[in-house]
């Protein structure tokens, strides 16, 4: 599952670098997808313009909507992978080049996940003209969470807030040993 | 009907059953005082109904046995403790009858003029008067039933534990003071049976001279005339005079039925008050005095640091008696002002350690026992009773560091504590809500169980001499888990969403920021010189 998921996201990124492949043919390809992606946010008909690209990494049943949502996220703020960069720390480092941002940030935390698609779209957006990358493949593995239960949606948003909020420590911590078999534990939470 | 001054009801404690006791095939079982000291090395433990009762009837078998068997010295003790079992003990019988009309068993004949009232007032939660208890309705016209074995352990409970207030008076004054034990948590050193528990708290008694402030004339109770009906108030004249302590005058009025003796109706009075401090007297306790001025250096060289007055360790909801371990289980440090001393048969034990009679491997348990009284000392909250490891090793006071250790490691729970408070503090100051329960006990109460752990590897290292870090490293990490997963489900509570979530979540990466940028740094630093 998990495989699939990454090939997925790893063939939206597959776009964006083929936008900027310097070969005429291939970007123009990857441009039209890309703008297939966004069209399929218009909903009804227009989804189905989608499909082509989601429906051939065989998502499972229950997660197509999320990959749907996705890809679509991906195809209005397309960039290169951004490994470990959850929603939390992306949108803390849009609020710290734009205060402002910070209620929609409260607003995501809030919306239950059927509202969710809606201002998820728009923080994705904010979140491209302030040119911060956001990591797709996290993205998507929480959206799937946050479809298991109300205590897995909530776990995802308490998560996110956590990353939001972590202070920031430019140093290195000067109490990480190696010689420390907890610390692993330490760092990644238990809801992890 | 026939009542003690009738036909003769005998019940004499040293012949009739009435401690309860576990034996060590796991079967329940009164026994009387005799077969008790025989066979304590058969036994497991004394375990009455109640944690108070189970310690006030081992602060009466210990009073016993130093009439009994002293003993004078460590090689008296040493004989007792190597021998398979205590000794047969010579007993003046006629001081342990229960209905004697001239000199009855710790009561006091002079008060039974005194209209008597339910014998449910012996029975401390039984509901009667103003002890307001949430679940026993008993009244005061109910009839309460006890037979001679019961009245005579609540009795002794009494004795030991009777909240102050109002009594019914013999004369006039009604005020009583609340008994002594009930002003700490009384520290019961526990081997595997009981013969070696009532041993391990033995400590050498020779009137005059030890414990300190016995004097000659000590005595427990039932060596002592018939008090005084009247209220009085006195120093202890010694330990046995102290473990015995007469706080109330009571009467039991026995009743025949049916051929079987009841005791259904009770006189208490106001008994003897306690003078002076406890920490001169009392050695089944650990006691401290909290530092009120950090030492200061001055240009005249360094100001000795101020200390407050004497208290005794207490049991606490919640907070865990391990927390008090420095207290409970370490020799002060020489070179400072003493400002704690633990129970009297820990220094005892250290001794016999380092005479090698006692194995320096050997591990015991301190089980402590409380009662918690209300603000005004009158009515019995609640009855706890808790343990901590006493491994042996650690009662050296030769292991300087064993106290450094172990004191900055109580800190570092403390001060994560604290921190958790904070966090949930900051919380609610943001949303100007009442403060809530649960985020205690979803740290506290989990931290003794890695604490006897690490009391048990510090021990083992000081011991081999090597290095206890694995053992703080150990306590260190424990604490940090325990902290942030009771963090976790207080930050995930089910109702956050939206900006609750969002404060909720900021105040817990503070909490862990400080927790691993603040606190623990500091614990290792603090441990650097001393684990390395």
């Amino acid at each position: 599952m998990g495989q699939r998921r990454d090939a997925f996201v790893r063939s939206l990124y597959a776009l964006h670098y083929a936008v900027d492949s310097g070969n005429p043919h291939k970007s123009a390809e990857a441009r039209r997808t890309l703008a297939r992606l966004r069209r399929s946010f218009t909903g009804g008909r227009q989804e189905a313009e989608a499909y082509d690209v989601v429906f051939p990494h065989d998502p499972p049943e229950r997660e197509q909507q999320v990959w749907l949502l996705v890809a679509g996220l991906f195809a209005l703020h397309p960039h290169g992978t951004a490994r470990g960069r959850g929603l939390g720390l992306a949108m803390r480092n849009l609020v710290d080049k734009r205060s402002t941002a910070a209620r929609r940030f409260t607003q995501l935390l809030s919306v239950d996940p059927p509202a969710l698609p809606h201002y998820l779209r728009q923080a994705i957006q904010l979140l491209r003209a302030e040119d911060v990358a956001v990591d797709f493949h996290r993205l998507l593995a929480d959206m799937v969470d946050m479809q298991e239960s109300a205590e897995q949606a909530h776990r995802t948003r308490l998560r996110w807030a956590r990353e939001y909020h972590r202070p920031k420590r430019p140093t290195a911590p000067t109490d990480r040993t190696h010689t420390d078999p907890a610390e692993g534990v330490a760092a990644a939470p238990v809801n992890a | 009907m026939t009542t003690r001054t009738g036909e003769p009801v005998r019940f004499n404690l040293t012949t009739q059953p009435w401690v309860p006791v576990l034996w060590m095939d796991g079967t329940h079982e009164d026994v009387d005082l005799v077969t008790l000291l025989t066979e304590a090395h058969e036994i497991r433990r004394i375990l009455g109904q109640s944690p108070p009762m189970t310690a006030a009837l081992h602060r009466l078998v210990l009073a016993l046995m130093h009439r009994v068997y002293g003993p004078a010295d460590d090689d008296e003790w040493e004989g007792l403790w190597r021998a398979k079992q205590l000794p047969r003990p010579k007993l003046h019988a006629d001081r342990f009858e229960l209905f004697d009309a001239v000199q009855p068993f710790l009561q006091c004949p002079a008060v039974a003029g005194v209209p008597a009232s339910s014998a449910a007032k012996l029975v401390s939660y039984r509901a009667v008067g103003n002890n307001t208890t949430l679940f026993d309705h008993t009244t005061a016209q109910a009839e309460v039933r006890l037979t001679p074995a019961e009245a005579a352990r609540w009795l002794v409970t009494l004795q030991a534990y009777d909240p102050g207030g109002m009594k019914t008076p013999y004369a006039k004054d009604k005020s009583s003071q609340a008994a002594p034990v009930n002003g700490l948590g009384m520290v019961l050193v526990e081997g595997s049976t009981l013969k070696e528990t009532l041993l391990l708290n033995l400590v050498p008694y020779r009137p005059g001279e030890s414990p300190r402030t016995t004097d000659l004339d000590d005595r427990p109770a039932w060596e002592a005339p018939p008090p005084d009906p009247e209220p009085a108030r006195r120093h202890p004249k010694g330990w046995t005079d102290l473990l015995t302590w007469p706080s109330r005058r009571v009467w039991l009025v026995p009743r025949r039925v049916d051929g079987q003796t009841y005791v259904d109706r009770v006189v208490i009075t106001p008994g003897t008050r306690l003078s002076g401090e406890l920490e001169d007297h009392e050695w089944m306790a650990a006691h401290r005095r909290p530092r009120i001025r950090e030492a200061r250096t001055t240009r005249r060289g360094t100001t000795t640091p101020k200390y407050g007055p004497w208290y005794a360790v207490r049991l606490q909801e919640h907070r865990g008696v391990w927390r008090f371990s420095q207290e409970m289980l370490l020799a002060p440090v020489a070179s400072e002002d003493r400002h704690w001393q633990r129970p009297l048969a820990l220094d005892h034990v250290a001794a016999m350690v380092v005479k090698d009679v006692i194995p320096r491997k050997a591990v015991y348990t301190l089980r402590v026992f409380g009662q918690q009284l209300d603000s005004k000392g009158s009515v019995v909250q609640q009855t706890m009773e808790e343990t901590v490891a006493a491994p042996v090793a650690l009662l050296r006071s030769d292991h300087q560091v064993a106290g450094v250790i172990i004191g900055r490691s109580i800190e570092l729970a403390n001060q994560v504590g604290s921190a958790l408070n904070q966090m949930e503090r900051q919380y609610r100051a943001e949303f100007r809500s009442t403060a809530s329960v649960g985020l205690d006990l979803t740290y506290w109460p989990l931290l003794s169980g890695p604490f006897d752990a690490f009391l048990h590897t510090l021990a083992e290292a000081l011991d081999a001499e090597i290095s206890p870090r694995p053992s703080t490293d150990g306590w260190e990490h424990a604490v940090r888990r325990i902290a942030s997963e009771a963090a976790e489900r207080w930050a995930e509570r089910a109702l956050r969403h939206g900006r609750s979530l969002d404060v909720a979540s900021q105040c817990y990466e503070q909490f862990l920021d400080q927790l691993d940028h603040d606190i623990r740094p500091r614990y290792r630093g603090y441990l650097a010189r001393y684990v390395e």
